[in-house]
């Protein structure tokens, strides 16, 4: 046993590695070349090692053996047999597979024992044109993804230097002085970033994923590579909100006239050299069965570049399409490479590897980010409420629960705790949320506020002009509400945990001062509420928060300026 | 039969005449045992020196030729003056020293059969001391096996955390026998699923399940196993968890748990054929920590069989060890792997598994309930994880978490809230739980087991006038817990004999019964107290009554429990060199050569002594053991072994083929 190792790896390659032993920084850079965090919670931090995470790593010219002896330095027991098999076996396969491109012609070069294997599967050999040698095969010139995906998917992954083309010509360049009058330039790791991804415009560079914690600033990645390449682009996003503010940013840190920039959505259908479109839209059909309308948008326009916004929500109907348009360079953006879909080795395969990554702990480190302190407060009911939560139905007590009179006192307080910053307070009945407005004289936003006003009000809130906002259920779109440093969430629909960890999302972007945010959940004391919460919690250790749980009179005792941080 | 097993069964007598023996008389000198210097490597080869040629002969071929299986002495005699260069005699008194020295034991039957045998355990250290296996180190990059499916092939766990987790679906599951004596279905099944053995590879050895029509081979293999540990306790209604038993099994450390498991296991492993023991010993020398070649072993065991003048098939040998292999892989004590590049199929290799020899790994508590057990930690520790928690990995180290339902679970079985955290916080070392944690106790701990229904015991009188009579008795009041309704009584149960005897004093005797009796069951889950302090309890797991507890799920093979242990010593059976008395001096102290007749009459009592006699043959003396005397008219001819260098070779010799001669003793006879 070695007492000082940081990391037990497991036969299955989950790497647990141990934040209390003294070695654990050295442990931790070199798991974050070849794993990806699982879960980050208490003392001991989950890793995976993929196909994925591995090709990732050796993209980046590191080996196979290398990681295993990265992890049997750091070993606290002695790696499995298992582990090392797999990470030999991965890695074995890699670089084995290349595509390139002789002049119009698609060929793939591969050792030959292998390529021998692949010519046994027959939907494989239906791709090759031409055998030219035992080492290199003629293919079809529309099957580059589609190869990419499957041989990925059969865990060889293909290295593509068949190259791209230029697409439609667009004149772009980055402001130094965005149009709201802030002075703009990219931080020192964007323009890395930017500069991994084009690579001086070779074929390794123009594809890939960008990964960055959520409040990075992932956004201005895509309009700088949008603007080096010069290229009529296909920006595609998570929400109709997130296009609109892509539209934004664009106008507002580029030169891009209005007319270069379009909204594809269910509202306007415009195609401009730069257009924003939702996976949502791309993927209606009238049916079932029938064709996505709308797909036919990735050919409306010699598009010389496409991003594809929050890449680990890409749905796979996009994935397909994606698959017979390798030739046009790529970026993915996202804050996380996890996906539940099984599908990480075809964002690998068509998308492209990862080609620039910074973990939250160092984007913490560089105030890249905020500092997000959580507390749940547990607020009473009083005895008649009591006697009417008991009695009544299951949905009804939820919604007693949820809806608690006692809960405006602690937002009362909280507000005037918090007076001198952004506050959002954010709930799921509307009628609570009507009262709460009223009582504390602040705008309400729902999802029937216009949309006008809806964008009016979040004017009115960045610029500092209204310091509270209620919101419902809207909030948990991508909204950007960058100056909002402490938010309330009144309460929750039920277990959801993704409703909780955008809200907490949220605060992420960089403070002004102290760069510090704050999220408190109000719950209801010995009701459903409480887990409902603790489930949602749950989820929320595992991605590095914490919490901590207070009563509403402790919190009324100032108890909560104690705050833990986000891991 | 182990050596706790039998020294739970020889008498005190016996076991002070087996240590008299001069073969221990050294040992016993420096204080060990009999049953300690049979486990003890230098013991074992400092009574290897002080045997006599003849029991060193009829060792070496008992254990060549017989393995670790009993024998009946007659088969085992006639073996050893078959294929050994030991005459009748010294076969008989090689056998006797053995029985004296307790290194051979005999039982018998009540007609008199008698049944040779070896402790399994000792027989390990026995074989590897007279056959030595030289295991050479492979110290080359390895890689693991791959199955059919391409899956790689890792360590299983070992068996006694299966056995553990197999006792936790137990005491989780129904118990009570069905009408046909075997456990229910659903609790084989649950038993199946925490043992997650496979039969198949477990079937390799000739396992013989009794009820093998209710329980799978893997099963039967655990419940064995943990009544082989006194794990188990077996009740008229059905099977339950020994709790001092486990308590104790609970002190040993991850090392000699596995031991245990391992001595049991060999107990079976070792009653398969020649191949097999040899395998089996040469197998269980390997050091921990070590990759070792199949092949190697092979070729080993084939020169060993080839020597005892056996021969085996081409190929059957790699087979064997192969066999062997993924038992001890599926048990979880054995690890596989090839060499890195090398062929598929080919460079078998394997290592030993090495296991914590101290009880000392802390529990890591996560704020979200997940609890990571490290390497080492005690196994009342794990108990009370598998009782209070989900187990979600069971790869080192174990993961658990704890959830709403496994809380809930606990407190139904008898746990607390409090009790859960005490234990969390003494098992991880810390002064407090992550308050995450203590939230969720306290949320899931909330609800449930609020509301509980408690059997008790009533003192129900016929009318309320009968009621306020038997309040009023003297002595009555105070076993009354509470009054309901205006006829009964709610009574503390300790109390009813006195009650019952307070009642028939007033001329109002109850009934004799107890109307609707209730069943305490005894339906909590064991504790294992102080799961961090037990360290340093003696436990002795395979005494006798275990075995034969053990032998309801596996039946054992050749097994000795309807034979009695000889507690006389081995000599009862040996008359020797009777007739010697009749015998001329002349005979066995000198070489003479002497007429045809009375070479005839020397021979013919050399036979019936069944000793040897020298001969010069040719020039050359040479030992022959005279066993047939053919007549053919006038003319005789003896047949036996003539004995060359410690080989013997079946010759016929007339008397014209050799000059002088004379009897031969066996050695240590002085006359």
């Amino acid at each position: 046993m070695n007492i000082d190792g940081a990391i037990i790896v497991q036969s299955d390659l989950t790497v647990l590695l141990d934040e209390r032993c003294p070695t654990v920084h050295t442990a931790r850079e070199q798991l974050y070349r070849f794993a990806e965090v699982r879960k980050r919670v208490g003392s001991i931090h989950t890793y995976r090692i993929t196909p994925m995470t591995l090709w990732h790593a050796l993209d980046e010219g590191w080996t196979g053996e290398q990681t295993i002896e990265a992890l049997r330095t750091h070993a606290k027991y002695e790696v499995p047999l298992q582990a090392e098999g797999m990470i030999r076996l991965w890695a074995g396969r890699y670089g084995k597979l290349r595509l390139s491109a002789e002049h119009e012609t698609l060929l793939l070069n591969g050792d030959a024992d292998l390529l021998e294997a692949l010519s046994r599967i027959p939907h494989i050999l239906g791709w090759v044109e031409a055998i030219r040698s035992p080492e290199t095969w003629q293919l079809a010139p529309d099957c580059r993804g589609l190869l990419k995906q499957e041989l990925g998917r059969l865990g060889y992954p293909v290295i593509d230097h068949a190259g791209y083309h230029t697409g439609e010509f667009l004149s772009v360049h980055l402001r130094e002085q965005a149009l709201r009058g802030n002075r703009f330039a990219l931080r020192d790791y964007q323009e890395r970033a930017v500069r991994a991804f084009i690579q001086d415009g070779a074929a390794r560079g123009g594809s890939g994923v960008v990964v960055l914690p959520c409040g990075t600033g992932k956004t201005v990645i895509g309009i700088a590579a949008l603007a080096r390449l010069g290229a009529a682009t296909l920006i595609l996003t998570s929400s109709r909100t997130s296009a609109e503010q892509w539209r934004e940013e664009l106008l507002d840190k580029t030169t891009l006239a209005e007319d270069s920039v379009g909204l594809y959505n269910g509202k306007v259908k415009e195609v401009k050299p730069v257009t924003i479109a939702t996976y949502q839209l791309l993927t209606r059909r009238k049916s079932k069965a029938g064709e996505f309308t709308h797909m036919g948008l990735f050919n409306e326009r010699d598009w010389g570049l496409i991003i594809y916004d929050e890449v680990h929500l890409l749905p796979a109907p996009v994935f397909r399409m994606t698959a017979s348009i390798q030739a046009t360079r790529r970026l993915g953006l996202t804050a996380t490479l996890v996906r539940e879909d099984g599908c990480a080795e075809d964002v690998y395969s068509l998308i492209g590897p990862k080609q620039y990554d910074m973990q939250w702990k160092e984007a913490e480190k560089g105030a890249f980010i905020a500092t997000v302190s959580c507390a749940e407060i547990r607020v009473p009911l009083t005895a008649s409420q009591q006697l009417s939560y008991t009695e009544a139905a299951p949905r009804g007590r939820l919604r007693i629960a949820a809806e608690n009179p006692g809960k405006l006192s602690v937002v009362r307080d909280l507000l005037a705790r918090y007076r001198d910053k952004q506050i959002l307070v954010i709930g799921q009945y509307l009628g609570q949320l009507r009262e709460v407005a009223s009582e504390i004289e602040a705008p309400l936003l729902t999802g029937e506020t216009p949309h006008e006003e809806r964008l009016h009000l979040y004017d009115q809130f960045r610029s500092g002009n209204i310091n509270v906002l209620v919101v419902s259920k809207v909030a948990n779109l991508a909204i950007d509400l960058p100056d909002a440093s402490v938010a309330i969430q009144l309460s929750g629909s039920f277990g959801s945990r993704q409703e909780e960890a955008q809200r907490v999302g949220r605060l992420l972007r960089p403070k002004q001062g102290d760069n510090r945010a704050w999220f408190y959940t109000l719950v209801t004391e010995g009701t459903k509420e409480t887990e409902f919460a603790l489930k949602r919690q749950l989820f929320m250790l595992e991605q590095g928060y914490e919490y901590r749980q207070v009563s509403a009179a402790e919190a009324r005792e100032s108890r909560l300026h104690t705050g833990v941080v986000n891991g | 039969m182990n050596l706790a097993q039998l020294s739970d069964k020889l008498s005190s007598e016996r076991v002070k005449q087996l240590e008299s023996s001069t073969v221990w008389e050294a040992v016993v000198a420096r204080g060990m045992s009999w049953q300690e210097a049979m486990l003890n490597h230098s013991a074992v080869t400092a009574a290897w020196d002080r045997l006599s040629s003849s029991a060193k002969g009829s060792l070496e071929a008992f254990m060549l030729l017989v393995g670790a299986a009993p024998v009946e002495e007659d088969k085992l005699l006639a073996a050893l003056r078959e294929h050994t260069a030991l005459s009748g005699m010294e076969a008989r008194m090689g056998l006797r020293d053995l029985q004296e020295a307790g290194i051979v034991l005999a039982a018998a039957k009540v007609w008199g059969e008698r049944i040779c045998f070896m402790p399994t355990d000792s027989f390990l250290l026995w074989h590897q001391l007279l056959f030595p296996c030289p295991l050479n180190e492979i110290a080359v990059p390895v890689q693991p096996l791959m199955d059919a499916s391409g899956t790689f092939l890792g360590a299983q766990e070992p068996l006694s955390r299966r056995v553990l987790y197999m006792l936790s679906a137990l005491v989780k599951s129904e118990t009570a026998f069905t009408s046909k004596g075997i456990l229910p279905k659903k609790t084989i099944q649950r038993l199946q699923e925490a043992l997650r053995l496979e039969d198949g590879r477990l079937a390799h050895f000739a396992w013989s399940v009794a009820r093998r029509e209710a329980y799978p081979l893997s099963v039967a293999a655990g419940l064995a196993a943990a009544a082989a540990m006194g794990l188990l306790r077996r009740e008229e209604r059905g099977l339950n968890v020994d709790h001092e038993g486990l308590q104790r099994w609970s002190a040993m450390s991850d090392c000699d748990r596995e031991e245990a498991m391992i001595s049991w296991a060999f107990g079976y492993g070792l009653k398969g054929t020649r191949e097999d023991v040899h395998i089996g010993a040469a197998l269980a020398s390997a050091s921990a920590g070590k990759w070792y070649s199949a092949s190697e072993v092979a070729e080993w065991g084939e020169l060993l069989l080839h020597s005892s003048g056996a021969a085996s098939k081409n190929g059957l040998m790699l087979d064997r060890v192969t066999r062997w292999l993924t038992f001890l892989h599926e048990l979880g004590w054995m690890e596989l792997a090839e060499r890195l590049g090398a062929l598929e199929g080919t460079g078998l290799l394997f290592r030993r598994r090495e296991f914590s020899s101290a009880i000392d790994g802390r529990l890591i508590v996560q704020p979200t309930g997940e609890l990571l057990v490290a390497p080492g930690s005690s196994l009342g520790m794990r108990w009370e994880l598998e009782l209070i928690a989900e187990r979600i990995h069971r790869e080192e180290p174990v993961l658990y978490r704890m959830t709403a339902h496994s809380v809930a679970a606990a407190l139904e079985h008898g746990r607390t809230k409090e009790g859960v955290a005490d234990f969390l916080a003494k098992a991880s070392g810390e002064a407090e739980l992550p308050i995450q944690l203590e939230s969720m106790l306290e949320q899931w701990a909330n609800r449930s087991s609020r509301y509980s229904f408690t059997e008790a015991m009533l003192l129900r009188c016929d009318t309320a006038e009968l009621a306020e009579q038997a309040i009023s008795l003297s002595g009555i009041a105070e076993h009354v817990l509470a009054r309901i309704g205006e006829k009964d009584f709610i009574i503390d149960p300790a109390g009813v004999s006195e009650l019952r005897g307070l009642l028939n004093k007033a001329g109002y005797p109850p009934r004799k019964g107890i109307v609707q009796a209730l069943d305490d069951g005894g339906a909590g889950y064991p504790y294992i107290a102080d799961f961090n302090e037990t360290l340093g309890q003696t436990y002795t797991p395979l005494t006798p009554d275990r075995s034969f507890e053990s032998a309801e799920w596996l039946y054992e093979p050749m097994t000795l429990r309807h034979y009695e242990l000889d507690q006389t010593g081995g000599a009862a059976a040996v008359t020797i060199l009777s007739g010697m008395d009749r015998v001329p001096t002349a005979w066995w102290r000198q070489l003479r050569s002497y007429h045809a007749s009375t070479r005839k009459e020397l021979i013919q009592q050399a036979v019936a002594m069944e000793t040897a006699v020298q001969l010069n043959l040719d020039g050359k003396l040479r030992n022959f053991v005279p066993e047939q005397i053919e007549l053919r008219g006038e003319q005789w001819a003896v047949t036996g072994k003539l004995i060359g260098d410690e080989l013997a070779e079946r010759s016929r010799l007339t008397p014209d083929m050799w000059e002088e001669m004379k009897l031969v003793l066996p050695s240590g006879i002085i006359m």
